[in-house]
């Protein structure tokens, strides 16, 4: 059963939802078994609107990319730099699979708990091949009560090999 | 006593300023490169990178490290590039500040020969032939300024300046990275000018990142290759007429 086992909410009572049919949301599903996250990386800034049209930049981080453990990778047989799909609830984007011990399973409740990490700086037009998109597709649209600021450090995702 | 080059791979983040830096200020192209899996791109030096950042992880005594390595051409104090290619007008070493330096004439030169011996695996080939490489950045030594890509280091990584100061300097970073790092220690400091501090074992950053005992000292092919240099220039010297 859903359980939160930090606190006897199951989410924040005030935080905001929107009600469109892009606000749906999942946490136990078995459709998105494992943690997303989201963060940035040194050579590009936000979106990628301004830093991916450097070539320098583009050059070190060319594409899209998801990080994981290699015991998800192992369970989803997934090499490291295959190209993979991610979708949650709300969406899917490509990427390149990173297997990294960086990454490593969670125990929570007992149970093991995978997560994985993808950058938002890819989107349109740069890199010209088409296929990079922001991981911002994947993330929620709610943010902390106060100020609104955006919640995509935490949603459940799936992540399967490309055919 | 000329220059040399302190990198304490113990202080460096991989920010990678300093692989764009050297490209900009050699006005270099950015390679086409593919995400393989790692941070690390391109993959390898090649005729238009000269610095790249090299990227590992690895369970070491102290649990997970990624261990970063910018790798660029260590100028060595008796370059073996430079015996093998045997033509001052092609590779030669400039005597103010120690930079060994390839010029537009390596391509009438043997390419492979001259890569296979260097030590670190650093010169890189054009498809006409011609050798590139670091080249300390000669124009920004010769008139005051740091190379691009120690004056961009944020993190105090990178210094540059006259070699006995430099090698001091190795020595005091030394004794700071025993502190945290018990199996820290300087790269073939006595031969190069571009002197690595590296907190675990150098094969774990990357495969040439210390010269391999076979290949310390002059080989007895370079010494053959120096024997008869004198003879080649004469002979290169009566065809060209």
């Amino acid at each position: 059963m859903e359980k939160n086992f930090l606190n006897a909410k199951l989410i924040n009572p005030v935080a905001p939802i929107y009600d469109t049919e892009k606000d749906t949301y999942a946490t136990c599903d078995p459709r998105y078994p494992y943690v997303g996250t989201t963060y940035r990386v040194t050579e590009h800034w936000q979106t990628g609107v301004m830093t991916r049209y450097q070539p320098y930049l583009l050059e070190m981080q060319p594409q899209m990319f998801v990080e994981m453990s290699e015991q998800l990778a192992k369970l989803k047989q997934i090499q490291n730099g295959e190209r993979v799909r991610v979708t949650s609830a709300r969406g899917a984007v490509e990427a390149t699979a990173i297997v990294t011990k960086r990454f490593q399973p969670f125990n929570v409740g007992g149970g093991i708990v995978h997560q994985v990490g993808l950058p938002w700086h890819f989107g349109w037009i740069k890199p010209t091949s088409g296929t990079e998109d922001s991981a911002n597709l994947l993330t929620p649209s709610t943010g902390d009560p106060n100020t609104r600021i955006p919640e995509t450090k935490a949603f459940m995702v799936n992540v399967v090999k490309l055919a | 006593m000329a220059k040399s080059f302190l990198i304490d791979t113990t202080l460096c983040t991989g920010c990678r300023g300093c692989q764009v830096a050297c490209k900009q200020w050699h006005n270099l192209p950015a390679d086409p490169t593919v995400n393989m899996g790692s941070y690390q791109n391109p993959q390898d030096l090649s005729f238009t990178t000269y610095k790249l950042v090299r990227m590992q992880e690895h369970v070491t005594e102290d649990g997970l490290k990624w261990l970063f390595f910018p790798e660029q051409c260590r100028h060595c104090i008796d370059a073996p590039c430079e015996a093998t290619a045997g033509e001052p007008t092609a590779v030669f070493t400039n005597p103010r500040t120690g930079a060994v330096l390839y010029t537009a004439i390596t391509k009438d030169l043997p390419a492979e020969e001259i890569i296979e011996s260097c030590p670190y695996n650093i010169p890189r080939m054009a498809p006409d032939g011609t050798l590139a490489k670091c080249d300390m950045c000669q124009d920004r030594v010769d008139n005051g300024m740091l190379p691009a890509c120690v004056k961009t280091c944020p993190t105090g990584a990178m210094s540059f300046g006259e070699r006995e100061e430099i090698v001091e300097m190795a020595n005091s970073h030394l004794m700071m990275a025993r502190k945290k790092f018990k199996n820290a220690n300087l790269i073939d400091v006595d031969t190069i000018r571009v002197i690595y501090l590296v907190g675990f074992k150098p094969e774990l950053y990357h495969g040439f990142a210390m010269a391999s005992n076979a290949e310390i000292g002059i080989t007895r092919h370079m010494a053959l290759q120096r024997m008869f240099r004198p003879f080649k220039r004469a002979g290169a010297q009566l065809m060209r007429g």
